[in-house]
C-alpha cells in the first residue's frame, strides 16, 4: 500500500488540486473570521435554519448508538433507584423533621413577603421539557430540549433543573431548542453572592466549576456562600439559586452548582 | 480536474465506508460525549489517513460540506470545522510527500505536530478571548490517545 501511495504522489503533478485545497482553507478561514465579527446575525439565522435539519439527520444516523446508551442508562437508573430507596428508608425520620422546618420557613417567608407587598413579583409560569441530547465538544456545553417555537419558547429564557439554574435558551427551532449550560464558556450570568449580595459575573469553564469574575469584595467571599441570580440586566429574574462557593484561592472563586448538569433528563423553562 | 490515474484510488465500497464512518462518528456527537475522547480529533485522523489515497476536488467540496454540517449541528462558528478537516487533509498530503523518503513514523510526527498546533491555538484563543485556562490533563489524555490510534492505524494499514 505504501508503494502505491508513493506512486500516487509522483503522479500528483496536477497542481490544481493543491491550489483548490489551499483556496478552500483560505476561504473557510475568511468565513470563520467574518462570522466571528458578524453583527447582523446572518450566521445565527442561517444556523438556526440549518441546525434543525442537521439535527434530524444526525438523530437518524446516530439512533443505534442512542438506543444502546439509552438501554445502559436505564439499567443504571434502576440500580440507582434501588440504592436511593434503601437510603431513604433509613433517613425517613430525619427527612420528615427537615420537611417540617422547610414548611415553617416557607410560611414565614410568605408572611414577610405579604408584609412587604412583594409577594407576586417573582412568580413565573414554567414549562417542562425533556432533554434529548447533550453536546459537550470544544467547551460549548449545551443540551437540546423538546420544546421550540411551537411551544412558545424564546431565545434567552432561563432554564431550571430541580435544584437551581442550569442555563438559558440560545437557538429556538420549530420543535426543539438549544440550551447553553452554565458550564459553557459563552455563559455569562450576573450573580449575587452570600446574604450581603456581592455583585459579580459567573462564567463557564467547561469541565471545571464555573468561576466568579468582576467581584469587588473577593476578600469577603467565603467557601459555602450561596450564589443566586442578581436580576441585573433583566436577563434573569433575581433570587434563582445557582450553587455555592466551592473554593477561594487568591482572587479565583469557583462555584459548585446545585444542579448536576451533566446528567439532566428534564428541565423547566421559565417564562420570563 | 481530477488527479491522474492511480492504483491507490479507493473503490466505490471503500469510499462508501469512508463517508459512512465519517458521518456516523460526526452524528454520534449529539448522543455520545466522553471526557477522554475528542471526537473532532478522530474525524481529523480519518481525513489524515484518507489523504493517503487519491482524491479530487469533489472530496474537498464534500469535506467542506461535512464541516458546515458539523458547525450547524454543534453550534460552532461557521467555517471552524471545515477549516479543521481541510487542515488535516492538507497535513496528510504534505506528510505523504515527505515520507516518501522515510518511514510511516514521519506521518505520525506530522499528525502529532498538527494536533499540538491546534491544541495550542485553541488554548491561546480560550485564554485571550474567554479568559479560561485549558484543562491540560484532559488535553494530554486526548492527544496521547489520538496519536496512539494514529500509530496503530498507520502501522497496520
Amino acid at each position: 500500500m505504501r508503494n502505491n501511495r508513493n506512486i500516487f504522489f509522483y503522479s500528483l503533478s496536477s497542481k490544481s488540486i493543491k491550489l483548490i485545497l489551499i483556496s478552500f482553507l483560505l476561504l473557510f478561514f475568511l468565513i470563520l473570521v467574518l462570522s466571528r465579527f458578524d453583527s447582523s446575525n446572518i450566521s445565527k439565522n442561517i444556523r438556526s435554519i440549518s441546525s434543525e435539519y442537521s439535527f434530524y439527520l444526525s438523530s437518524i444516523i446516530a439512533s443505534p448508538v442512542d438506543l444502546v446508551i439509552d438501554g445502559y442508562n436505564k439499567i443504571n437508573d434502576i440500580s440507582e433507584i434501588y440504592r436511593e430507596n434503601e437510603e431513604l428508608k433509613k433517613l425517613q425520620l430525619s427527612e420528615s423533621i427537615s420537611f417540617q422546618e422547610i414548611i415553617e420557613m416557607k410560611l414565614k417567608i410568605e408572611e414577610y413577603e405579604n408584609l412587604l407587598n412583594t409577594f407576586d413579583k417573582n412568580k413565573f409560569d414554567f414549562k417542562t421539557a425533556r432533554v434529548i441530547s447533550k453536546i459537550s465538544n470544544n467547551y460549548l456545553n449545551s443540551v437540546i430540549i423538546t420544546s421550540g417555537k411551537e411551544h412558545g419558547v424564546k431565545s434567552g429564557m432561563p432554564i431550571l433543573g430541580l435544584r437551581g439554574l442550569v442555563g438559558f435558551v440560545d437557538q429556538v427551532r420549530t420543535n426543539t431548542s438549544v440550551v447553553i449550560l452554565l458550564s459553557n464558556i459563552n455563559s455569562r450570568i450576573p450573580v449575587s453572592i452570600s446574604n450581603n449580595s456581592y455583585q459579580a459575573i459567573m462564567i463557564g469553564q467547561d469541565y471545571k466549576n464555573p468561576k466568579i469574575v468582576f467581584a469587588k469584595e473577593t476578600d469577603m467571599i467565603k467557601v459555602g456562600d450561596t450564589i443566586s441570580t442578581s436580576g441585573r440586566g433583566g436577563i434573569f429574574p433575581p433570587y434563582i439559586l445557582i450553587g455555592q462557593v466551592s473554593s477561594v484561592i487568591d482572587d479565583e472563586v469557583e462555584v459548585e452548582l446545585f444542579e448536576d448538569i451533566e446528567n439532566l433528563t428534564h428541565i423547566r423553562i421559565l417564562e420570563y | 480536474m481530477s488527479n491522474q490515474a492511480s492504483i491507490t484510488n479507493l473503490n466505490i465500497f471503500q469510499n462508501f465506508i469512508f463517508h459512512f464512518l465519517f458521518l456516523f462518528i460526526l452524528s454520534t456527537q449529539i448522543v455520545f460525549t466522553n471526557y477522554y475522547l475528542n471526537t473532532l480529533y478522530i474525524l481529523g485522523l480519518i481525513i489524515f489517513i484518507r489523504a493517503d489515497f487519491e482524491y479530487d476536488w469533489k472530496l474537498i467540496l464534500i469535506i467542506s460540506f461535512y464541516g458546515l454540517y458539523q458547525d450547524a449541528l454543534l453550534g460552532f462558528q461557521f467555517g471552524y470545522s471545515s477549516l479543521f478537516f481541510l487542515f488535516f487533509l492538507f497535513l496528510g498530503q504534505i506528510s505523504n510527500l515527505v515520507s516518501r523518503i522515510g518511514s510511516y513514523l514521519i506521518n505520525i510526527y506530522f499528525f502529532a505536530f498538527g494536533v499540538f498546533l491546534l491544541a495550542v491555538l485553541e488554548g491561546i484563543y480560550l485564554y485571550f478571548v474567554h479568559n479560561i485556562f485549558i484543562d491540560i490533563y484532559k488535553l494530554i489524555i486526548n492527544i496521547v490517545f489520538i496519536i496512539l490510534l494514529c500509530f496503530f492505524l498507520k502501522k497496520n494499514f
